[in-house]
């Protein structure tokens, strides 16, 4: 974990953060793409949170639900699709933003954080993360939770879930 | 030889001679041998006595032809004309006014007998006038009876006419007033059938003027459904843009939201940045809500001009079933007019008979006042008739009356006559000529 700015994620009303240096872009995709190499009748080969995959610039990135990924199951939209994508170091991974596209003035964020305060998507600058409360967290894929005025965000760790990505797509290779 | 002298004169004579006797009887007394103081009463004696003698001889004389002339006076004045000759006057030498009284009697008794013998002819040609006058009399108050109830009968039959020509009058006078009525409605009735038709004609004016004005409505509504179709193309035109529009917002926000991303990577000094890409991205997010908000917008102004659309094509088709029924009102307004036409001339018609029949009803007025004035006059003068009947009955009862009396008048008369005797043996006259019944 870097104590740079982080980047914000709200899916309905949980807000997921990752580390803004690890995030190259924002794509806006029509749909994904089921490869072979995740394509898979057992849950256990093929979890749930991954939903597809886009190309990005000739690469191959996988597109995840973030939300199912903590366990939470939800009704997505169709496409077009908004994804966040992740690159460490050669590994890229995609968090799909669910109703960006769509997003509606009702579902609009309220993560109290910087940005609009509207979005989907918002930031923490580093200036004012490094005066918020930081709890580290032993759950899986979790770095820890951010409290933000009583809320707290699930700092992600994207560099265990691309490690578990590559050993689900080696699996499968 | 006659010798007329006035009794005067004989006096007068006679007394000169008895005065001229008593004058000398004193004379003859001397001359006879009486003692001298018998003398003078012997003169006066023998005076009167002669004087007497003369006198009474004188008085018998003049007095003499009186008491003839009473004598006849009285047996006129009893009705004795039965002296054939009267007094003899033709054995007198000196006349005198008794002589003239004789004369004038003896005509007097001629006339006398005439007039009598006249009257006595009257008397009996009254008599027999007065018959007949009452005969006469008696039919013509029998005859005046009857047109008296001739005339009470033409009286109760002129009154019986005037009340019914009253009565006629009156119908006729109602009569004429309904004609009056019935002409007054009339001319009402024209002048309405003027005015309808008059208002028709206007309506049917009214109703073409309409119908140009309902061509240029329809033309109109044509126009703007055209208008209005047309409007929904371009309007249906507008979402493709907006998705235009959408679409470049959600890059511009996408955009802005890598920017950021790449501004967070320049640390601090790309805060600045980074806060110019959010503005870009709210400015992108603004422009989506404004887009969708337009979207709404724009989705209501389609199913309003939907629903103009609609509307324009059901007020065509009302405004094209609207020109057929102002087709069909103008047809019938035409018609109407037609028959208000007719209607009209008919009430001209109607108007003129009524006028007409308004016009005979007067003169028949006219006719009827004139006749009832005629009835009233003719019992006016049945009246008079009847009056002068009554007079006439009244003046016949008189003239019976007047004959009556000329029979008792004859009769009274045939008495006085009857007293008077022409002849002898003349006086059964009365007896024969006995007074007529007359009532």
């Amino acid at each position: 974990m870097t104590d740079g700015d982080k980047f914000l994620i709200s899916i309905n009303d949980k807000t997921f953060a990752v580390d803004a240096d690890v995030v190259a872009a924002v794509v806006e995709v029509e749909r994904f793409f089921m490869l072979p190499v995740i394509q898979s009748s057992s849950s256990s080969l093929k979890p749930r949170y991954i939903k597809g995959t886009i190309t990005r610039r000739g690469e191959v990135i996988v597109v995840i639900d973030i939300e199912e990924l903590f366990g939470v199951s939800s009704v997505r939209d169709k496409g077009p699709y908004r994804v966040a994508v992740i690159k460490k170091d050669t590994s890229s991974l995609g968090i799909v933003i669910p109703g960006a596209v769509q997003q509606s003035k009702e579902q609009q964020s309220e993560t109290g954080a910087s940005g609009s305060g509207r979005e989907r998507i918002s930031f923490i600058w580093k200036e004012d993360f490094n005066k918020l409360e930081f709890e580290p967290s032993d759950e899986n894929y979790t770095l820890g939770f951010i409290d933000t005025a009583g809320k707290k965000i699930r700092l992600v760790d994207c560099q265990k879930i691309l490690e578990e990505i590559q050993k689900l797509l080696s699996r499968r290779q | 030889m006659k010798i007329k002298v006035q009794i005067g004169y004989k006096f007068i004579i006679g007394f000169i001679f008895v005065v001229f006797t008593a004058a000398f009887a004193p004379r003859v007394v001397q001359m006879m041998d009486i003692v001298e103081w018998l003398r003078e009463p012997i003169s006066f004696l023998m005076a009167i006595i002669i004087g007497l003698i003369l006198g009474s001889i004188f008085t018998r004389k003049l007095t003499k032809d009186f008491h003839q002339l009473t004598s006849i006076a009285n047996d006129i004045s009893s009705g004795d004309l039965t002296r054939p000759d009267g007094i003899d006057v033709n054995g007198k030498i000196l006349e005198d006014e008794s002589t003239e009284l004789a004369v004038a009697l003896n005509i007097m008794l001629k006339n006398l007998k005439g007039l009598v013998n006249h009257i006595k002819d009257a008397s009996a040609n009254l008599f027999g006038a007065a018959e007949t006058l009452n005969e006469l009399v008696k039919k013509g108050h029998k005859t005046t009876e009857d047109i008296g109830v001739g005339t009470s009968k033409i009286f109760e039959g002129a009154l019986e006419q005037a009340g019914h020509v009253e009565d006629v009058s009156k119908a006729i006078h109602e009569m004429a007033k309904l004609s009056d009525d019935v002409s007054d409605k009339a001319t009402d009735m024209a002048a309405v059938a003027s005015q309808t038709r008059s208002r028709v004609q206007k309506g049917a004016v009214t109703s073409t003027s309409a119908l140009r004005k309902m061509e240029s409505i329809l033309q109109g509504v044509d126009f703007t459904k055209d208008m209005i179709i047309s409007l929904e193309e371009k309007i249906s035109n507008i979402p493709k843009i907006l998705d235009v529009i959408t679409h470049i917002s959600r890059q511009t926000d996408l955009l802005a939201l890598n920017a950021t991303i790449e501004a967070s990577k320049a640390g601090e000094h790309g805060r600045g940045f980074a806060i110019v890409a959010e503005e870009v991205r709210r400015l992108a997010d603004n422009t989506k809500h404004s887009v969708e908000d337009v979207t709404l917008i724009i989705k209501e102004v389609r199913a309003e001009v939907e629903r103009l659309v609609n509307s324009a094509a059901e007020s065509a088709a009302f405004t094209q079933e609207g020109r057929e029924d102002i087709n069909k009102v103008k047809g019938s307004f035409d018609e109407i007019s037609a028959f208000t036409s007719e209607v009209a001339e008919e009430a001209g018609l109607i108007l003129t008979l009524t006028q007409k029949q308004k016009h005979g009803a007067e003169t028949t007025v006219k006719l009827i006042e004139q006749i009832a004035h005629i009835a009233r006059e003719s019992v006016s003068t049945t009246e008079d008739v009847d009056n002068v009947v009554d007079n006439h009955k009244t003046a016949i009862e008189e003239v019976m009356v007047s004959a009556k009396k000329m029979a008792e008048v004859s009769d009274e008369l045939s008495r006085v006559v009857a007293q008077f005797k022409l002849e002898h043996g003349a006086v059964e006259v009365l007896s024969e000529n006995e007074p007529a019944d007359i009532h």
